[in-house]
């Protein structure tokens, strides 16, 4: 009974420590979240990357996706959200990199198909041919 | 009383164990299924061996947030991000090959070419 009395009397200390705590960490995490400019910057270039490998043809939908995410992140830019900026920015590297790619393996897919008709056609005339 | 309540404070016990023991978070789960996936692909391990690192190192830094008790918030973005790169890795892999086929099936289409034409220069 005599710690439960002690500990109800230090309870509104430690309450009052963990808001202070709180408030401190708060201000220390607002300090140690600069604005992501750099991660801006490199979604830029993600994006661009993205469009260079032909994106916008063989892969819209993605392409799509990581320019909506950009706009976010732009807008919380100018909110100051800095970290939902960061957090976005950082989506849409990996977002613009797989649109990238899969571009790439898009076109390549498509090319492909077009050798195997070129090559299916001169099979057949090399046949034609032998007999 | 006891006997009939043991068998559910057991099992309420083992669940609580259980879960703190072994700490998840569905994003992270999804991510983990991706990048394993991804690793049994022989043609991923061969042909995007490097995207295959960064997707490890992404799920690193995301099971690093779940196990420092991160926010839910931090943990699904660091577990969006690793399974992004496992999904890069698989799609590298895939490209290549079918960068591999496109430039076998030109040599073919080449050979094929240069053979209708000795063909016909042959009958002349």
């Amino acid at each position: 009974m005599k710690k439960f009395y002690r500990f109800r009397s230090v309870y509104p200390m430690i309450r009052g420590t963990g808001a202070i705590l709180a408030v401190a960490a708060g201000i220390s995490g607002c300090a140690n979240m600069p604005a992501p400019g750099g991660q801006i910057a490199a979604s830029k270039v993600a994006i661009d990357n993205a469009s260079n490998a032909g994106s916008r043809e063989f892969a819209p939908q993605q392409l799509k996706y990581a320019l909506r995410k950009m706009d976010a992140a732009e807008q919380a830019m100018t909110k100051k959200d800095y970290r939902s900026a960061r957090q976005l920015a950082e989506q849409v590297q990996v977002d613009a990199q797989l649109a990238a790619v899969t571009a790439r393996l898009v076109k390549a897919q498509e090319t492909l198909l077009k050798l195997e008709q070129d090559n299916r056609a001169l099979q057949q005339e090399i046949e034609r041919n032998a007999q | 009383m006891n006997k009939r309540f043991s068998p559910m404070i057991l099992s309420a016990a083992v669940m609580v164990s259980a879960c703190s023991s072994m700490p998840r978070n569905p994003s992270l789960t999804d991510a983990h299924n991706n990048y394993d996936s991804a690793l049994r692909n022989p043609q991923v391990a061969f042909l995007a061996a490097p995207e295959l690192k960064v997707a490890e190192n992404a799920l690193d830094r995301a099971d690093q947030a779940l196990n420092a008790n991160e926010s839910d918030d931090t943990v699904d973005h660091l577990a969006y991000l690793a399974r992004q790169q496992a999904a890069i890795a698989e799609a590298t892999a895939e490209w290549k090959q079918a960068e591999l086929a496109v430039v076998n099936a030109a040599i073919k289409r080449i050979l094929a070419r240069r053979l209708i034409k000795t063909a016909e220069s042959d009958k002349k």
